[in-house]
């Protein structure tokens, strides 16, 4: 009987840490903001260094847009 | 990054006394090629003749596809007596997947019969590569490629 009644009190204990520890967790992540749930597990480089987040598309690196405008050829002669 | 002014290829002036083309209706097109082509010889006439073609991949398209294809005008320019041959909007290559890689060169041809090249621009000093995700954007200057004065 002793003995049930240890094994009783056992797990009642666990079910209480367990419960509390559960809470923190919980606790814990929604006082978190938003950039750290994120973490950097989600963040990845691109064969062209550019940082962006899984599932994201690219963040483009503008500068290496390249815009060229030729200037006109010369079609006639001046005389 | 010097770019050079568009430069016609010599048998350009002699197609249009020919009638060779319409330049006004002519099917234009736009294609890319690197450093190791030959479109700088002027000698040259038809695109066929054209070495060294940026390669087919990761955006760009053999004989510039249909990005490359040109909506041209040949309007008056800067006056009534002017004639100006241009085109709108600019042609945009998107790297995608990969890098367009070694580009040098862009040349104007009429994509129609023969081919026949009209004039070509150096874009750059030395070849570079569009990064993915990244464009190549080719617009006409404000006084488009070239006019009949």
């Amino acid at each position: 009987m002793t003995s049930l009644w240890f094994w009783a009190e056992l797990l009642q204990a666990h079910r209480y840490l367990y419960r509390r520890e559960l809470q923190n967790l919980e606790r814990y992540w929604w006082n978190m903001d938003e950039e750290q749930k994120d973490g950097d597990s989600r963040k990845v480089e691109n064969k062209d260094n550019v940082v962006q987040l899984r599932g994201e598309k690219p963040k483009v690196d503008v500068s290496k847009n390249h815009v060229i405008s030729p200037p006109p050829a010369n079609f006639g002669v001046k005389s | 990054m010097a770019v050079g002014a568009w430069t016609f290829y010599q048998r350009f002036r002699r197609n249009i006394g020919r009638g060779t083309f319409t330049l006004h209706t002519g099917v234009a097109k736009m294609a890319l090629f690197t450093s190791a082509s030959n479109a700088a010889t002027v000698t040259l006439s038809t695109y066929t003749s054209l070495t060294s073609e940026v390669s087919l991949a990761n955006g760009y398209t053999t004989n510039g596809g249909t990005k490359g294809t040109l909506t041209q005008t040949w309007t008056a320019g800067a006056s009534a007596g002017q004639y100006r041959f241009n085109y709108s909007p600019a042609r945009v290559w998107t790297a995608t997947g990969g890098n367009i890689a070694n580009v040098k060169f862009a040349v104007i041809y009429f994509s129609a019969g023969s081919k026949n090249l009209i004039c070509y621009s150096q874009l750059s000093t030395a070849q570079f590569s569009i990064t993915t995700g990244n464009t190549l954007t080719i617009t006409a200057s404000a006084t488009g490629v070239f006019n009949l004065a």
